[in-house]
């Protein structure tokens, strides 16, 4: 892992999370602009190859409206995607972007509350292709998933 | 059906479900279809080039995976996704999203999927597959 000093990582956080809660789970659905504010992610830490993701567990996140139902294994791969597409932002050259072409998963846990965190650490980064290796861990740091993926590189349409 | 969806979740969601307001149908045996409207809040951005986020395709393609197991299921038994694998082909900004599930194997313990993310036009978006783990319920 590349390092980056836990004192950043938390003040990163906090400054996030002031974000956070500005855009609670209660607003008008039809004002969420993206997928990002649909699930509270927060880009707490990144650095050359390497980003850190963490998203509140909230009801909606969950598999079911049972109380500890669990975070459904989508919303875990979604969280995971938005890490791995951080990691490899760090590393693109001006004008060029990323699209995850192929990722998987292996669920290990169930998530109930709290945090979840993802971490993604780019393995290989081509000038095609880049290849992520992420871990997500609850709030306690014990593993809840492992992905690994594949991002293509391409050239920006747009300004 | 879905602006009651709608309504419920501007008070906050209370499952996955109602997050993304799918469409669940029913199927024969080993099969699912479930199917969504692309909103706004599934994209990556506001620009017109930003598409449904990879993970919103895999929330959609396990559900339809969950309900193509609950079909050969005995009753007492439920499952969980131990693992998925998608390959994303096509970017979708608009439209709607249908899954198909089917299973290619269900045994006792294990059962290993298929599904095809489509579009509303039958353009192939994503190919997932993914196994789930048999488990009694408690």
């Amino acid at each position: 892992m590349v390092d980056c000093p836990v004192n950043q990582r938390q003040m990163t956080y906090t400054q996030a999370g002031v974000t956070m809660s500005s855009q609670p789970g209660s607003s008008n659905p039809s004002n969420i602009t993206s997928v990002v504010e649909m699930f509270g992610f927060i880009n707490s830490a990144q650095s050359n190859g390497w980003a850190e993701v963490r998203m509140p567990i909230l009801p909606r996140h969950c598999r079911s409206a049972t109380p500890r139902s669990g975070v459904q294994g989508g919303v875990i791969v979604a969280l995971a995607d938005h890490a791995f597409v951080n990691a490899s932002s760090t590393v693109v050259q001006p004008g060029q972007s990323t699209t995850t072409t192929e990722l998987k998963v292996n669920f290990i846990a169930t998530a109930v509350e709290g945090h979840l965190i993802a971490t993604c650490r780019l393995i290989h980064y081509g000038r095609r292709l880049h290849v992520g290796d992420i871990e997500i861990t609850d709030g306690n740091g014990k593993l809840i998933a492992k992905g690994l993926g594949s991002n293509m590189v391409i050239e920006q349409r747009w300004p | 059906m879905e602006n009651q969806l709608n309504k419920k979740q501007a008070i906050e969601p209370s499952s996955i479900r109602d997050t993304f307001a799918w469409i669940e149908e029913e199927g024969s045996a080993g099969r699912a279809r479930v199917r969504m409207a692309v909103r706004q809040r599934h994209r990556n951005s506001e620009s017109s080039s930003g598409s449904v986020q990879g993970g919103v395709l895999l929330s959609l393609a396990d559900r339809a995976f969950v309900n193509a197991s609950n079909t050969v299921l005995d009753p007492g038994y439920t499952t969980v996704t131990i693992e998925l694998k998608a390959n994303l082909i096509a970017a979708i900004t608009e439209g709607e999203l249908i899954a198909d599930c089917h299973l290619i194997h269900s045994g006792r313990r294990l059962h290993v999927g298929e599904v095809e993310v489509k579009d509303n036009t039958g353009r192939l978006i994503a190919v997932v597959s993914g196994t789930n783990l048999v488990l009694a319920k408690r």
